[in-house]
């Protein structure tokens, strides 16, 4: 196909690079600087999708991103992105692109014939249609999401990259018109740092379309210019392609830059999106404003367009988007599509202005040029189906609420409209600033800046050239001044513009009819949502008063242009009908993003491997070539167990546990938290953040303590070993590391100053490995010969430096098994080497690598807790039955003692901690069933316990389980039954919580 | 729960030392040289690393850790102090890291604990951390993308922070100009050091010993 | 996201580098045991939440490792000053400032 309506001159395209792209299966050509809307115009293709509701032809209304139609989805597979705006998509050669709404097709919709049999979805149809019957709602979104076709997720992951960088100015400026520019400017001679933003491909803003004189010269030549002085400044960074997408807390900005999206689907390399996040010291919001559209019947058909669009599409990309041409405006600004109409050689059949007059210098050049100007008038409904064909022009009151006179019919194909601007205030908004009304304006305005922000431009309603940029270099040298730089003087020659002759703008939203709202042909308000004025009267009449509930009920500015072209004007219908002016009425506020954001912008690289970092020890390599499997414990990797080849899971456990059992086993223990404690008080410090006492641990032993939060509640335990008489050594679970140094440090830090200690952690320094089993004496002797392994010289709850493999190391005689135990400490340097040293020792005796989960089963066997398995920060140490870990006649009242006396904490019936056994002894209860006394009773059933841990234990020869349960102490024998989901109910009986070996003889010999 | 196939110790490379075989915690990395490289790494092995905590209004601690380090202790917030046997970082108001090339640990402490009184504290975390140099023309660019610090004005020459480098908590030191010493946990290193790779693809990284 | 002022460190930090730790200036009673069921629970469970200015504690954990004072506003989330442990705020709520 020809492209049409492509001009053969002009425009900021190049014409001798050609770039094929298709649309809904249709293949065209456009030219490098098009946008896929502006190439889609030149061929002249008007229907670009279906309505969400009504499914109505819709097409190419605006030219950025308030465009409500062309909405795209672009490319296919896993490269694709639905939601993206064919204004802003940027053309290259190949582009796929295929409309999001419409079904079957955009030029044949089943849905149409629907829409018009009656009204499938009135206004308030969240409310009303959908809310009965509940159990069709699955099937009415499925039909409202198919109809409407919002677009379409990929399913693969996304080849492409996304990445976030991080920046710092002190003046950042949204918006790249003559306005942000200027402020940028200014800004940066200060030498202050300066970014700058614009979503658009190229800088300029309206001055890509309006070529007014400044310096006497070309408005582009001074925008080149300008744009190249600040490109070439080191403290300037110039991001076009870039939608600042939200303004957050302490001048915090999210911009996200599209980086290779104009140059084909997929990033051949480098970075397709990339998410700026900055932090600045001064914000200039110069994002402009946006043309309102005028509400008339039928005025979704396609060939309806802003009047700024039409102009921009002439002037920027040589496309004129029709023949025969009729303006509808309030404003003098409407006349410059009708100019540039002209200028191109195509037909202006009028401009209806609804003033009396204007003495602008716009209309006079409309009229200069011949153009039919009909004051007094507007264009009150269009005609056509799949495009416009032609225009109902009638005169109206001065109120413009009333068509005065007869209605005339004009053939056209195109009508542009403006009813004004409306100011981009969305940014302010997202800061927590309301807007404003103005009058003045005839929009709402950014409200009081809530952070260090200053506006500048068409966003306060300024929309002459010489105010946009006069006022941009004096704010770019103030908020440079209010960041440190400069005095706030204007560092620049300010250039020369003059200030055009313009009328008095009228307020006008929704052009009267011959008929009432009710019974006109529909007014549209928010195409993309399909609201109708009716429908916004209808809402006030059924009651909804407030603005938000306006909103809810008529789904305007719902979708993904959030009400950019309709929200004025709704607010303005509803304020009329309400009887209330636009002021007492207000707006809606608006979140971020201002623009549909992809996943990948906002996900950046923190994806996949790198979403969270995996920590390892320092003998992770050897796992991994020994086939362990891993768990997640924290950002931990640890293993998990060790198959061998052929085992099932319990297999494994079974020979690791009894290898432990009868010979000896090995685990890294590396991840276990360790802190080392130094200073004169740090014994007392101890006394006062454990229940027990440290007083008297002598150098060389090592204790067991159990850490309380201040309510009685167990938070923590490990062992803590004396290394002098003022240095002792903490450990603490794997998972609560890190809160337990911070737990430390407040108390120290924010209530007991006074002592005199100092924590550091050590996590990672040593590397840890526990042998244990019968034989562990045995391997351990075999790397190490300066310590005396004699079982009364190194007891159980001893210490020793001495040297492993050659290695200066620490060694703990603690079980965590119940049996003979040595807990292996070297710097993690030599972690490796010594876990092999020691494999090769314990050779002879079969040493048998374990993971976590034969370490939750050993310890379960005897009963030892898991803090945060089998405590969950609701049980007491005398819950746990561990009052023996409580030190009672310490001097002072340690973290949590207090509370052991609130009567919740020691009335008789808590929950206690129990072990099961199961009637039948292969049956493993699910860890979390829920116990109760009587299974036959009548649902909710009265719950009185639940199992916190829960294995097959190979050398007791059956399932094991511990639990809490209510008074459970004092009902050891009895039987407690464990309702499941399935319908299965499990019987088991309390007994003691210690499996194996109850006298502790193991670990001692 | 599966084996991780991001921790890649196939190609083990040689910063590995001594009869016992210490090893870093990047010792699975492969060095390579790439002139043109916009990022240059490298695995500064087997630095002692010293945490130091004291009194910094108490002169006589002060002084004395002066003679045995040979330096000042920087006692302004975020500064470092250099000589030729170490370099000492502030990292809190009572507390500073110590790195030596080419002293032990033990050395340092036991020098530390012979000449200071009082209250204080000197531990070895030698073990428990990996120092990681940085440089090249892009290295500030890369940074950016890890960082939330203003590297580009608020981070002259000497200056050390710690902060965050992507998820990792990490002490940032800027050395000499463009080149920056990261101290980074040991547990963390694989993950720093898989997200620089990520981070330096589009300029090209060069590792070197 | 917040822009916090560590006092320690002298200079601005992002929220990420810090825990916040709630509400600040609550003391340890010296004698715990001497104190009535209700003032222990007082002093265990009961914080403010007050709409406007807020005394807030904050961790800064992965930096300097220091506790420290913020006198935050919980409505526009305005900062107006951060000091040292041990020290008072000189902003409160009977002088609040637009």
């Amino acid at each position: 196909m020809s492209q049409k309506n492509r001009l053969a001159q002009g425009g900021r395209i190049d014409r001798n690079k050609a770039l094929n792209f298709s649309f809904a299966g249709q293949h065209y050509k456009g030219y490098e600087g098009d946008t896929l809307a502006s190439a889609l115009l030149a061929n002249g293709v008007d229907v670009v999708g279906r309505s969400f509701k009504y499914s109505r032809a819709r097409g190419i209304t605006g030219h950025g991103s308030e465009e409500p139609n062309g909405v795209v989805q672009l490319g296919t597979g896993d490269t694709t992105v639905p939601n993206v705006r064919a204004t802003q998509q940027e053309l290259y050669s190949g582009l796929v692109s295929n409309p999001v709404a419409g079904w079957p097709n955009v030029n044949f919709d089943l849905m149409s014939y629907l829409g018009k049999a009656g009204a499938l979805m009135p206004p308030g149809f969240y409310y009303k249609t959908f809310m009965y019957p509940q159990k069709l709602w699955m099937t009415y979104e499925h039909f409202i999401r198919k109809a409407a076709g919002l677009g379409k997720a990929p399913t693969a992951p996304d080849p492409d990259t996304y990445d976030k960088f991080n920046q710092h100015c002190d003046v950042m400026v949204v918006g790249g018109g003559p306005a942000g520019l200027s402020a940028a400017y200014a800004a940066a001679k200060t030498g202050a740092r300066v970014i700058i933003a614009d979503e658009q491909s190229e800088m300029g803003g309206h001055l890509l379309t309006f070529d007014q004189p400044i310096n006497g010269g070309s408005a582009s030549l001074w925008l080149a210019e300008i744009v190249a002085e600040l490109e070439a400044m080191e403290n300037v960074k110039v991001l076009p392609k870039t939608t600042v997408m939200g303004y957050f807390d302490h001048n915090f900005l999210v911009a996200i830059e599209r980086r290779t999206d104009h140059l084909g689907e997929r990033a051949v390399s480098g970075t397709r999106q990339r998410s700026h996040r900055i932090r600045a010291k001064q914000v200039i919001l110069a994002a402009g404003a946006q043309e309102r559209p005028l509400v008339f019947a039928n005025n979704d058909v396609p060939g309806v367009m802003l009047a700024s669009s039409v102009a921009t599409y002439i002037k920027r990309y040589a496309v004129v988007p029709g023949h025969d041409l009729i303006v509808s405006t309030a404003n003098d600004s409407g006349y410059l599509a009708a100019i540039e109409w002209s200028k191109a050689g195509r037909h202006v059949v009028g401009i209806a202005d609804s003033r009396t007059h204007s003495d602008g210098a716009l209309v006079a050049e409309a009229k200069a040029l011949g153009i039919n100007v009909w004051f007094g008038h507007a264009v009150t409904e269009a005609k056509g189906g799949h495009r416009v064909y032609s225009a109902s022009v009638a005169p109206i009151n001065e109120q413009g609420d009333k068509v005065t006179g007869d209605v005339k019919q004009y053939d056209c194909d195109t009508v542009a409209t403006s009813g004004g601007w409306s100011p981009v205030v969305h940014l302010s908004c997202h800061t927590g600033s309301r807007p404003t009304w103005s009058e003045e304006v005839i929009g709402f305005v950014p409200g009081k800046a809530l952070q260090a922000q200053h506006c500048v431009g068409s966003i306060l309603g300024d929309h002459q050239l010489v105010d946009c940029i006069d006022h941009g270099f004096d704010v770019g040298a103030k908020a440079a001044s209010a960041a440190g730089f400069g005095q706030g003087e204007v560092l620049a020659n300010k250039p020369s513009v003059e200030r055009i002759a313009e009328g008095k703008a009228q307020a006008l939203f929704l052009v009267p009819h011959k008929k009432p709202v009710s019974r006109a042909p529909k007014q549209f308000v928010d195409l993309q949502n399909d609201v109708t004025a009716a429908g916004i009267e209808l809402a006030t009449r059924e009651g909804f008063e407030s603005i938000e509930h306006v909103k809810r009920y008529t789904a305007m500015g719902f979708g993904t242009d959030q009400g950019k072209l309709g929200n004025v004007n709704g607010m303005a219908i509803a304020a009329r009908s309400l009887s209330k002016s636009i002021e007492e009425t207000g707006t809606t506020i608006f979140r971020p993003s201002y623009t549909p954001s992809t996943f990948g912008a906002l996900a950046g690289r923190d994806a996949e491997s790198l979403f969270d970092p995996e920590r390892y020890t320092a003998m992770h390599q050897w796992h991994v070539e020994n086939g362990a499997l891993f768990e997640d414990v924290g950002q931990w990797k640890r293993p998990w167990y060790y198959p061998k080849p052929g085992e099932t899971m319990q297999e494994s456990l079974n020979r690791e546990c009894l290898a432990t059992r009868n010979s000896v086993g090995i685990l890294d223990a590396s991840t276990l938290g360790k802190i080392d404690i130094q200073g004169k008080d740090a014994r007392e410090f101890l006394n006062r953040v454990y229940t027990n006492a440290w007083s008297k641990l002598a150098v060389g032993k090592c204790r067991y303590g159990l850490m309380l939060k201040e309510d009685g509640m167990i938070m923590d335990d490990g062992v803590t070993s004396c290394l002098a008489d003022d240095h002792f050594i903490l450990t603490t679970t794997t998972g609560g590391a890190a809160n337990v140094l911070e737990w430390l440090e407040l108390w120290h830090q924010t209530e007991w100053p006074e002592l005199d200690v100092f924590m550091t952690s050590v996590t990672d320094h040593w590397s840890t490995m526990t042998i244990s089993g019968p034989n562990a004496r045995k391997v351990l002797a075999k790397v190490c010969d300066d310590i005396d392994l004699d079982k009364d010289a190194f007891k159980f709850m001893d210490w020793r430096e001495g040297t492993i493999a050659g290695v200066k190391g620490r060694v703990f005689r603690i079980s965590f098994t119940g049996e003979l135990s040595y807990e292996i400490n070297v710097p993690a340097n030599d972690g490796l080497f010594v876990w092999e040293a020691v494999m090769a020792a314990g050779k002879e005796f079969d040493i048998t690598p374990y993971g976590t989960e034969t370490m939750h089963v050993l310890r379960a066997e005897k009963g030892f807790i898991i803090v945060g398995q089998d405590t969950d920060g609701s049980v007491t140490p005398y819950d746990m039955d561990m009052g023996w870990c409580v030190g009672k006649n310490k001097e002072f009242s340690f973290i949590g003692k207090r509370s052991f006396d609130r009567p919740d904490t020691k009335k008789a019936a808590r929950k206690q901690y129990v072990g099961l056994k199961t009637k039948n002894p292969d049956e493993v209860l699910p860890e979390g069933a829920q116990a109760v006394w009587d299974p036959e009773q009548a649902i909710p059933m009265t719950m009185v316990g639940h199992v916190t841990s829960s294995y097959y234990s190979a050398v007791v020869g059956r399932s094991i389980a511990l639990a809490v349960i209510k008074e459970g102490q004092s009902h050891k024998g009895d039987t407690v039954y464990f309702p499941l989901a399935d319908g299965r109910v499990i019987e088991a009986e309390i007994c003691d919580y210690v499996f194996y070996d109850p006298k502790g003889e193991r670990q001692n010999v | 729960m599966s084996n991780s196939a991001t921790f890649d110790f196939s190609a083990r490379a040689k910063n590995t030392q001594g009869i016992t075989r210490r090893e870093t915690p990047l010792h699975h990395v492969t060095h390579k040289n790439v002139d043109e490289a916009g990022v240059r790494f490298c695995e500064a092995s087997f630095y002692a690393h010293l945490t130091l905590r004291g009194n910094p209004e108490n002169a006589d601690f002060v002084a004395g850790v002066e003679k045995v380090l040979g330096t000042a202790l920087p006692l302004t917030p975020l500064t470092s102090r250099a000589c030729e046997r170490c370099h000492v970082f502030w990292i809190g108001p009572d507390e500073w890291l110590i790195l030596a090339a080419n002293l032990s640990p033990g050395e340092i402490e036991t020098s530390l604990r012979a000449e200071l009184t009082g209250h204080f504290s000197v531990v070895d975390v030698s073990g428990g951390q990996t120092l990681m140099t940085l440089s090249g023309r892009a290295v500030q660019q890369v940074l950016q993308k890890s960082c939330g610090y203003d590297i580009e004005a608020e981070f002259p020459v000497g200056k050390v922070i710690t902060t965050h480098f992507a998820k990792a908590t990490v002490v940032l030191h800027h050395q000499v100009e463009g080149s920056y010493f990261m101290v980074v946990r040991r547990s963390f290193a694989d993950y720093v050091w898989r997200w620089l790779v990520d981070a330096s693809d589009e300029y090209g990284l060069s590792v070197s010993e | 996201m917040l822009h916090l002022f560590c006092p320690y460190c002298q200079e601005h930090r992002e929220e990420d580098e810090f825990h916040y730790r709630g509400q600040a200036h609550i003391v340890r009673p010296k004698d715990p045991d001497a104190l009535s069921d209700k003032e222990w629970g007082d002093y265990l469970f009961f914080r403010k939440n007050p709409k406007g200015i807020h005394h807030e504690m904050w961790y800064h954990v992965s930096g300097c490792r220091r506790f420290f004072n913020v006198t935050r506003n919980t409505v526009t989330y305005d900062i107006y000053e951060t000091y040292k442990i041990g020290e008072m705020p000189a902003v409160t709520d009977k002088e609040e400032t637009e």
